[in-house]
């Protein structure tokens, strides 16, 4: 039978981070190079694919907004001899309990501003209004970066089967799995093929029999430390 | 800064702004190169203006390469103007379906997202997010050697890594 790799977010998200950077990229790295030497392009379903640009999109949003914010505010000019980043600690405070579900963006986007303000020394309003420009360009950037890494993988989209059925895997996997694992089952029996699920998500590996079950044995979730193995294991 | 637009209106216009410069820098720099190689058997870094005038391509070689080169580097405008379009056309309903009156339209001023069709918004961000999809993967097809050189963050800057963890830890 056929085999086709599919690789989760969370494997692209590692290999866009530089071994070194992250323990989770060395592994994410060796499962390319495994599928490289194997022959084999990497595939993402046209739901795995959308979520990547669209969580990207909606933090790159959510910075881009707080920057804005920050804009707005009172710039942290601080009386003489007052440190800026005491009142920057304020303002992120005011803005957290402002915005709900923004704060992965908010705690980046304070870590780099804090950077840049204590690289800074002394603030001024043009100062302080000329680096929010910058951060926001930066941030551009940023997006800009994420997608050019993303595009360089080399991952195939794989068009929309039909007949995708969610129900057989409802009570199994978390709801934001499911597009992902059902678009798989359907793309292993419409090809006729085993669909290899690399992730690094735990509970998709915790379900990994129940999705063996439900889709007789052609959907394989499996970890980038397991790849090589399992190519092997289904050419035999 | 005084609007309310959400803020992957700003992600879009930035966005789709860098891609289409990209799309236009990174495609003439490979196609010109291309050029000059084609024409000289040089690489490019080595041509000058007296290697190419010491050219041993015929005119007819000449004409030929460099049809290749105006039709290889049309059809990638052809894309990025694409982004232009539709990046203009969020930009116009934005700016004109907000305004009161039309001695409002182009003038700076805080836009309201209530004062538009939040349906019309998204369907103009959707196309314009589909025509920065198709400059990026026809950068990734046709320029991977360009896109790869063009680096736009290191590899170590924090404010990617931090970016990069923080979506890792949640994906």
């Amino acid at each position: 039978m056929d085999l086709e790799v599919v690789v989760d977010n969370s494997v692209l998200l590692a290999r866009c981070l530089g071994p070194s950077i992250d323990a989770k990229a060395e592994p994410a790295e060796l499962a390319f190079k495994t599928l490289e030497t194997a022959g084999i392009t990497p595939k993402l379903t046209e739901s795995l694919h959308a979520e990547f640009e669209t969580k990207l999109h909606e933090r790159i949003g959510q910075i881009l907004e707080a920057v804005r914010e920050l804009a707005q505010a009172t710039a942290p000019i601080p009386a003489t001899g007052g440190d800026p980043l005491d009142l920057l600690e304020g303002i992120f405070a005011r803005l957290r309990a402002k915005t709900e579900g923004s704060g992965a963006a908010l705690l980046i986007l304070e870590t780099r501003i804090s950077s840049l303000v204590r690289e800074q020394g002394q603030l001024t309003v043009d100062l302080w209004s000329s680096l929010l420009n910058s951060c926001a360009a930066e941030t551009i950037r940023l997006l800009a970066e994420v997608q050019r890494r993303f595009d360089l993988i080399g991952v195939q989209v794989i068009p929309q089967s039909k007949g995708i059925d969610q129900e057989p895997f409802r009570d199994v996997i978390a709801k934001t799995d499911l597009d992902h694992i059902a678009s798989c089952a359907a793309f292993a029996a419409s090809r006729k093929c085993v669909v290899l699920f690399v992730t690094f998500d735990g509970k998709l590996h915790g379900a990994r029999e129940e999705i063996l079950k439900q889709t007789a044995n052609r959907v394989v979730v499996t970890a980038p430390i397991y790849l090589e193995r399992q190519i092997k294991k289904q050419a035999e | 800064m005084l609007s309310d637009l959400p803020g992957s209106f700003l992600a879009d216009l930035g966005a789709s702004t860098h891609w289409e410069n990209a799309g236009i820098t990174i495609a003439f720099n490979a196609e010109v190169q291309r050029l000059l190689q084609a024409l000289t058997g040089l690489p490019s870094e080595e041509v000058s203006q007296a290697t190419m005038l010491d050219s041993p391509s015929s005119l007819h070689e000449i004409d030929r390469n460099y049809r290749v080169f105006e039709a290889r580097f049309s059809a990638m405008t052809q894309v990025t103007d694409s982004v232009l379009e539709r990046r203009d056309a969020l930009e116009y309903y934005v700016d004109l379906f907000s305004a009161r009156d039309l001695r409002a339209f182009r003038t700076l001023r805080p836009i309201s997202m209530a004062s538009l069709d939040r349906a019309a918004f998204e369907e103009l961000s959707e196309g314009l997010r589909a025509s920065v999809q198709k400059v990026r993967q026809r950068l990734a097809s046709e320029y991977p050697g360009g896109i790869s050189s063009y680096r736009w963050m290191s590899q170590e800057d924090p404010f990617l890594t931090d970016f990069l963890r923080a979506e890792l830890a949640v994906a």
